[in-house]
């Protein structure tokens, strides 16, 4: 919903060393959680405790005919069930299962994928839980909702506009071809003309080997824009533009064509406290732990965080589990925190504002208790990119309090 | 860039007293400048004014039992400030004056630095300017030394004898190297150079600067008080008296100016307008003081307004014209 699309800021890259490396495969880990109500969805558990499951078998089924199952993302027991409190998703019900084998079962044969119905991509990725990195929420549910609002170009993103993440641009290196064809199946399930994959303005020369390998020009558009402020095609005046995450497209496609289901997300491991930052290939519902002890620490991380620097949720505890959606990992060593400085009116909030509203005008209502305007103002305009804070000379928290303000009002507050 | 624990993780922070040193920068070479003509007295004037406004500052939190800011360097500045748009002459008392006024009365009641909802430096010298006319707008013959005040030879500034209806006789060289009775700080050149200074260091913005100066520009133009040529009377308004002081210190002040880059354009135009009026039917020949303490109250209302405007307009264009949707 960019409505200024000059604005936004600048950002340092900090995608080296890890976007430089191929993906790696986790090859032990000890425990997983899968969370039981994922997607908005009640699930109920279909295992005994202490039984034995295989990678990608259901282990939980919901009363909604629609809803994807949980899929076991490792082979093991089932051994309990925890309340975790989850950085990016709050309190979330868990099935703990000791993992035995980390590999996935060995491929079917390969389908033709090019006489696929629309209505059978939809179905195979409801069967297989392919689950869009971008939002957390199930593709299966974005596709058949975008039959019905209609689409007119359909991207694959990688852009990853923030600091660290890397994993698409890992997932483009190994598996571009697989991801496009991934692409082709989500544009014939919702009938988009138009489709291609974004990336970031990268390297010439790896720009070069992608279009390379896909054989055409059209199919990668590299964007432009400053952060978060990003065109996705090069004319969207009148179109309506859907993205899916380039994790979601090649699942979608390996389920398709080899009846894989989508049980493993490639996460950057990075930040200042991490020894050797990489892009790991692990199960759902991994342990931040185990992906921190298989990168090596550098220095004593004091905050962990869910995301990547602008928007990630940060949290102390490392057994936190990555879940869907989320694909970057940070370890930040982190400093002391100094206190907020009071606002010197320097205006650097409103000029990066892409939704542009007024964040120091806005936090200085609530400061000053003149509640009645605050509405005035449109706080709920405000996607929380975090880029008033991150420009803010005096360090002050004015998305946190933004975003704070917008639910309030969203909730019927009215008068905050 | 230091990580933090709220979202997002990265920030640009700056300490509030680096800001700070980069408008007392640009006033060293005003102040220097000004001791070629006069010696060293308008150095003093210039640290009695910094030294009393941190003083008096001191005393201000002295009395709410709190340890005084100092380090932040607004004080100085607002010292710094009112000492450039003392006469050379000026009796020493009179900053220390404005100075206790700009702290005391509208600053500190207000809760000190990021609040005020003037200009404190603006305020010191209206005050001045209200209750001690004479020895504000008294000015020495640059031409001559003032090393004894007994026998200073003090002459009519440009400002007033324009007020007067009469044309001052100056060339424009003279003019822009302020060899012209005036004020410390009213050299045109180094003026221009501290404006952009503080563009670059990003302490003033250009949107507010730029139109003020404009409109200063335009109505000495369309208006012109003396004879002669149009260029030598734009000339003439903007370096006589405090227009680019004002520009450089007063008016880009970011605490008091608004935020929204449509309302600090207004802000500028209207600012500018009211200096040139008030120099027109004032009973001053200076009163971009009150110019600036007018507009500051203006600035909350005129980002408001500005900033409804620029929201609402585009989304109802794109209502009528069925804009992109982006998921």
């Amino acid at each position: 919903m960019a409505t200024f699309p000059l604005r936004g800021i600048r950002l340092p890259s900090l995608k080296a060393p890890a976007a430089g490396r191929a993906v790696e495969e986790a090859d032990a880990v000890s425990r997983v959680y899968l969370p039981l109500s994922f997607g908005g969805r009640e699930r109920r558990v279909t295992l005994h405790q202490y039984s034995s499951v295989l990678c990608g078998q259901a282990v939980a089924s919901s009363k909604d005919k629609k809803a994807p199952p949980l899929l076991s993302s490792v082979s093991g027991v089932y051994t309990a069930q925890k309340v975790v409190s989850h950085p990016v998703y709050g309190e979330t019900t868990c099935l703990v299962m000791d993992c035995m084998d980390v590999r996935r079962p060995a491929p079917a044969e390969r389908v033709d994928v090019s006489t696929l119905s629309a209505e059978r991509i939809i179905e195979i990725a409801r069967e297989r839980a392919v689950v869009d990195e971008l939002d957390g929420r199930y593709l299966a549910d974005k596709l058949s909702e975008w039959q019905q609002t209609g689409c007119d170009v359909l991207v694959g993103d990688a852009v990853e506009d923030q600091p660290y993440a890397s994993a698409a641009w890992a997932v483009l290196g190994e598996s571009v071809e697989a991801v496009y064809e991934g692409l082709e199946l989500a544009a014939r399930a919702v009938d988009a003309q138009d489709r291609h994959l974004a990336v970031q303005p990268l390297p010439a020369d790896h720009r070069r080997a992608l279009r390379q390998r896909l054989g055409d020009d059209e199919k990668l558009f590299i964007t432009r824009g400053k952060y978060p402020v990003v065109q996705y095609t090069a004319k969207p005046k009148g179109k309506t533009v859907r993205r899916i995450g380039v994790q979601a497209l090649l699942a979608l496609y390996r389920a398709a064509a080899f009846s894989e289901p989508h049980t493993a997300a490639v996460v950057t491991v990075a930040g200042d406290a991490v020894a050797a930052p990489r892009n790991l290939r692990v199960p759902f519902g991994t342990p931040a732990a185990e992906l921190l002890r298989r990168c090596g620490l550098a220095a004593d991380p004091t905050v962990l965080v869910f995301g990547d620097l602008m928007t990630g949720k940060a949290t102390e505890e490392d057994e936190m589990p990555i879940l869907p959606g989320v694909t970057c990992l940070l370890a930040l060593a982190d400093p002391p925190r100094p206190a907020p400085d009071v606002c010197a009116g320097c205006g650097r909030c409103v000029q990066v504002c892409h939704a542009g509203v007024l964040p120091a005008a806005i936090v200085q209502r609530l400061e000053k208790a003149q509640n009645d305007y605050v509405a005035a103002l449109h706080p709920e305009a405000c996607d929380n990119c975090g880029a008033c804070s991150a420009v803010c000379p005096a360090g002050r928290d004015l998305a946190v309090q933004i975003a704070t303000v917008a639910k309030v009002i969203a909730e019927g507050g009215g008068e905050v | 860039m230091t990580a933090f624990r709220t979202t997002p993780h990265l920030r640009q922070t700056e300490a509030a007293s680096s800001r700070c040193w980069d408008v007392l920068i640009p006033l060293v070479p005003l102040a220097v400048y000004s001791c070629v003509y006069y010696g060293m007295r308008p150095l003093y004037v210039m640290l009695v004014a910094i030294a009393s406004a941190m003083g008096f500052e001191v005393l201000g939190y002295a009395l709410q039992m709190k340890r005084a800011p100092l380090s932040d360097g607004t004080a100085a500045v607002t010292g710094g400030v009112i000492g450039l748009a003392m006469s050379p002459i000026v009796p020493y008392w009179v900053p220390v004056v404005a100075c206790g006024v700009a702290i005391l009365a509208a600053k500190l009641p207000f809760g000190g630095r990021g609040r005020n909802l003037v200009n404190p430096a603006a305020a010191g010298l209206a005050f001045v300017t209200v209750c001690f006319p004479t020895q504000m707008f008294t000015y020495p013959d640059p031409e001559r030394s003032i090393a004894d005040l007994s026998q200073v030879v003090t002459q009519t500034s440009p400002a007033a004898l324009m007020q007067a209806g009469a044309t001052p006789s100056y060339s424009p060289m003279d003019i822009m190297l302020s060899n012209f009775p005036g004020p410390i700080g009213s050299v045109l050149i180094i003026l221009v150079a501290c404006i952009l200074y503080l563009f670059v260091r990003r302490a003033s913005s250009p949107w507010v600067v730029l139109p003020f100066i404009g409109t200063c520009a335009v109505y000495a133009a369309l208006f012109p008080r003396v004879s002669g040529s149009i260029g030598f009377g734009v000339l003439l308004e903007l370096c006589a008296g405090y227009v680019m002081l004002t520009a450089a210190f007063l008016l880009a002040d970011p605490v008091t100016a608004p935020r929204h880059w449509l309302a600090r354009c207004v802000y500028g135009v209207l600012a500018g307008i009211l200096v040139m009026l008030l120099r027109r039917i004032g009973k001053f020949e200076e009163g971009a003081c009150f110019a600036v303490l007018l507009c500051n109250l203006l600035s909350d209302m005129l980002d408001r307004n500005c900033w409804k405007l620029c929201y609402h307009l585009p989304r109802r264009f794109k209502k009528k014209q069925g804009g992109a949707v982006h998921e």
